[in-house]
């Protein structure tokens, strides 16, 4: 039942520098996650987007990325889903 | 009529990725349909769903406003049991997987194309 | 219960998105400590009589060989409801159809730190 999700979870891990992926439902629920996703993560990430969304309530909701020192975390919203790709920095260039 | 293979096969289609089994069960809890991986444990599940499902149901009945129950997620630490009513029977997974989101997706699409034709038997 | 205690969860009622409400109570659903959003409480998932549904229906999904339960979830047209098994207490949260249940779960051992020392003492009881 779940076959196109999982495939498309599975292409998102292939790509470069990812290490992990997550899909949330509109109540913070986990649909799916590969890699260092955790499904325990999807009620935060949900809500990171959704107070995001209310610095301009009239447009969409933005793309969120959290930046740590080795990995980022991009969030973003499909109507009543949310996704998160978890990806390692490459080095900084001095 | 109702095919009872036909009801196994579409059952089936919601068994993969961590859901071990999907019960078709009356509100007394007695075991109409079932497919999955052990038979044994399907018949203390759906009598224990059906008895949750059945003590928090009325509640939504109780108040001057109406607000039927919809879903009913058990999670306990090994695994999720999810049940819906279809028609006038209950609808349940039986899962090992903390992904609550995906196990209602599936118990949802399987009430939609369960709905009429269960209806239609319904006494 | 503690000023503590209390601030932790008034604040999950502002964090948590369509959080209206949470109730901590025994195991008979008596209310311990009583908190909503805007100072009104919603009709379903607030009462006694409901809050007490949830001891017999844990005890019974314990039974189901998926391991001890931990809580259970009320997903009902217009309205959500999160029941915590914290033995010997329950602490219920009560929201929109839209509430952030995965947010809610997820507090799960953040919980534990706060009212660990409540547990102790109606244990003692």
């Amino acid at each position: 039942m779940e076959a196109k999700m999982d495939s498309i979870l599975d292409a998102m891990m292939q790509r470069d520098q990812v290490t992990g992926v997550l899909i949330a439902d509109n109540q913070g629920l986990s649909c799916g996650t590969r890699g260092m996703a955790h499904s325990q993560a999807s009620g935060l990430i949900t809500e990171i987007s959704h107070q995001a969304a209310k610095i301009h309530p009239n447009l969409d909701a933005p793309v969120v990325i959290l930046e740590s020192e080795n990995t980022s975390v991009t969030i973003s919203k499909y109507g009543p889903h949310t996704g998160a790709i978890y990806k390692k920095k490459s080095p900084s260039k001095k | 009529m109702l095919k009872p293979k036909v009801l196994t096969n579409v059952l089936s289609q919601a068994n993969t990725g961590g859901v071990e089994n999907t019960l078709l069960l009356n509100n007394d809890g007695a075991l109409l349909a079932f497919s999955g991986f052990h038979n044994k444990d399907a018949r203390i599940t759906s009598a224990i769903a059906s008895n949750v499902w059945s003590a928090y149901e009325k509640h939504g009945h109780n108040s001057f406003r109406e607000d039927p129950l919809q879903f009913l997620i058990i999670n306990c630490e090994g695994g999720n049991v999810i049940v819906t009513q279809v028609a006038n029977l209950l609808l349940c997974l039986y899962a090992n997987t903390d992904n609550l989101g995906i196990l209602k997706t599936k118990i949802s699409k399987l009430k939609e194309k369960l709905e009429i034709p269960l209806q239609s038997i319904q006494t | 219960m503690s000023d503590e205690v209390k601030k932790f969860f008034s604040s999950l009622l502002q964090k948590i998105n369509g959080l209206k409400a949470i109730i901590i109570s025994d195991r008979d659903g008596v209310p311990i400590l009583k908190l909503s959003l805007d100072g009104k409480f919603p009709e379903l998932g607030t009462k006694q009589q409901f809050l007490a549904t949830f001891t017999i229906a844990t005890d019974q999904s314990s039974k189901m060989l998926l391991g001890q339960n931990k809580s259970i979830i009320l997903m009902y047209k217009s309205t959500t409801v999160v029941q915590l098994n914290k033995s010997p207490l329950i602490i219920t949260f009560v929201g929109t159809e839209n509430c952030n249940t995965g947010h809610i779960l997820s507090l799960d051992n953040e919980i534990d730190k706060y009212i660990g020392e409540y547990k102790v003492i109606l244990d003692r009881d």
